[in-house]
């Protein structure tokens, strides 16, 4: 009886884990949103798949090695909506300074501006988390990148942007709820 | 000089200087509602009909008399409309998002309730724009669900519809797709239809026999982002047409973003690249100029352009999504919330 209780809470414990580990690094977001209808889409190479709200628009894209995910809901105004770029790059990423510093170098090329860095776990994996900003055709653009890696050396690049500052925090919350659908096929 | 009077609309009012020809514009909002009019479909030289995001489908006239008609709106479906187009005596409207509906309406009777002719229950479904040739043929198009354009067409007036296979159509590049900005992106000239394409791949597909085979050209537009591409495409006559649009999250960007052909869309030119206007959500010919006066809009600004594109002039600054011109001084305009009226 106790060995059957042990294994309950040893259960309970590490569901608990799993599920804060799954968006662990969006914590400080403290997400709450409403329930929608979704489906399930795949990439194009069938690597991974995202729940999206069924009135989204989704492409996919790829080439020889990488596959390319964009999805946003296109039935609203762009300063009320947001776009999500999900990529899954073959390749090693080691997430130490080199490659913070090439990453931070990279965006500031795409005219970003930095706001915060944050390291944390995604779906279990060490991932690096930057929210920036940039100002492209006299609209305010906020941006979330999202770097992980998998075991099979590829990584994911996941990127939001939010246009406009109205509701800035909901939309990117029902982004983030977005991220946290995916499911990655071994 | 701008004038501000009547409760509910506005009328905005200047002059331009335009390839030395100056004209006058004025802009009077008929309609304000909470929506956004996308799919607008000129009926006649006074009266447009539209379909918009809330799932209302009705007629308004230059005087702001308007008439809805009649529609059961399904539970299963945000029934946002970006795709109209009309026959003599029908106006047909299709939905976005699956499932997708394409509804016929009685134009004489518009209490009778919308009849659905045509549904796609594929999840992908995503239709961008409808347009009939005449009477009888007419063609709507959506995103790739496999490996090419989604098209369906009718040959008896909107009654059946049927969808082209595959086979019959070339193949969709990767990433490539439309945008469902203003019902706009196909356009015809006698038996020929041209759509137009965006994203990783901007090209113009075209058929010259009413939709029975078709081909593709590439064109030297932007494109290579999930935003960006050719929005909308207008022809005058068979051999004379433009391509607009951009980069719907990068207003300003006027790159390659225009462009013309001269001999049916076997080959496009880009025109006034780099130079205002940037991004365009919709561009149609002014009627009997020639093919060298259009207007474009953009939720940036509307522009005219006296020379075939070659260069354009910013007459007014007010946003819209799509424009319906009705004769040579007069059009429609639809936005986020409004239809105005434009007086050029």
């Amino acid at each position: 009886m106790n060995l059957l209780k042990f294994s309950f809470i040893l259960m309970a414990l590490m569901l608990c884990a799993g599920c804060s580990n799954n968006g662990e690094i969006f914590k400080d977001y403290n997400c709450k949103t409403s329930a929608v209808q979704t489906k399930q889409i795949k990439d194009a190479y069938l690597k991974f798949s995202l729940e999206v709200p069924i009135n989204w628009k989704t492409e996919l894209y790829m080439d020889q090695s990488t596959s390319i995910f964009a999805t946003a809901d296109t039935t609203k105004q762009l300063s009320e909506t947001f776009l999500i770029k999900t990529s899954l790059i073959p390749g090693l990423l080691r997430l130490n300074q080199a490659t913070s510093d090439t990453i931070k170098s990279e965006l500031t090329k795409n005219q970003w501006h930095i706001n915060r860095i944050k390291k944390g776990l995604f779906k279990n994996a060490e991932a690096l988390l930057i929210t920036s900003q940039k100002q492209q055709s006299n609209i305010k653009i906020e941006g979330l990148h999202l770097y992980f890696s998998l075991e099979n050396e590829h990584y994911f690049e996941i990127e939001i942007q939010c246009f406009g500052d109205k509701n800035s925090d909901e939309r990117f919350c029902q982004a983030i709820k977005v991220i946290n659908s995916l499911i990655i096929n071994e | 000089m701008i004038y501000r009077g009547f409760s509910f609309f506005m009328v905005l009012s200047f002059y331009s200087l335009s390839a030395q020809i100056i004209d006058k514009v004025e802009i009077k909002t008929i309609l304000n509602a909470n929506a956004g009019y996308r799919a607008l479909e000129a009926l006649n030289d006074s009266t447009v009909a539209f379909a918009n995001s809330n799932g209302e489908v009705g007629e308004i006239a230059l005087s702001g008399k308007t008439r809805y008609y009649k529609i059961d709106l399904p539970k299963d479906s945000s029934n946002h409309f970006r795709a109209i187009a009309s026959t003599s005596n029908y106006l047909f409207a299709l939905n976005i998002e699956s499932p997708a509906r394409l509804y016929k309406f009685d134009k004489q009777r518009y209490n009778q309730l919308g009849k659905v002719v045509f549904l796609d229950n594929n999840p992908k479904a995503f239709y961008d724009a409808m347009y009939f040739l005449d009477d009888k043929n007419g063609i709507a198009m959506g995103d790739p669900t496999d490996d090419c354009l989604t098209i369906i067409t009718t040959i008896d007036g909107g009654t059946t519809w049927q969808k082209t296979d595959c086979k019959n159509l070339p193949k969709i590049e990767p990433g490539e797709a439309a945008f469902a900005a203003s019902n706009t992106n196909i356009a015809s000239s006698k038996k020929n239809i041209w759509i137009a394409t965006g994203g990783l791949k901007s090209r113009v597909f075209h058929s010259a026999n009413l939709g029975k085979t078709w081909n593709v050209c590439v064109t030297p537009f932007i494109q290579g982002k999930p935003t960006t591409g050719i929005y909308s495409m207008a022809f005058y006559n068979s051999k004379i047409g433009i391509i607009c649009g951009g980069d719907y999250t990068d207003k300003s960007a006027n790159l390659n973003n225009k462009a013309i052909t001269n001999n049916g869309g076997k080959t496009w030119k880009i025109v006034a690249n780099n130079v205002l206007p940037g991004y365009i959500s919709c561009v149609q010919f002014v009627p009997n100029s020639n093919g060298k006066s259009l207007i474009a809009v953009g939720t940036e600004g509307i522009y005219l352009t006296r020379n075939g594109g070659n260069n354009w002039t910013e007459i007014s600054t007010e946003g819209f999504y799509s424009i319906q011109i009705v004769n040579e001084h007069t059009a429609f305009l639809g936005g986020q919330g409004t239809i105005a009226t434009l007086k050029f």
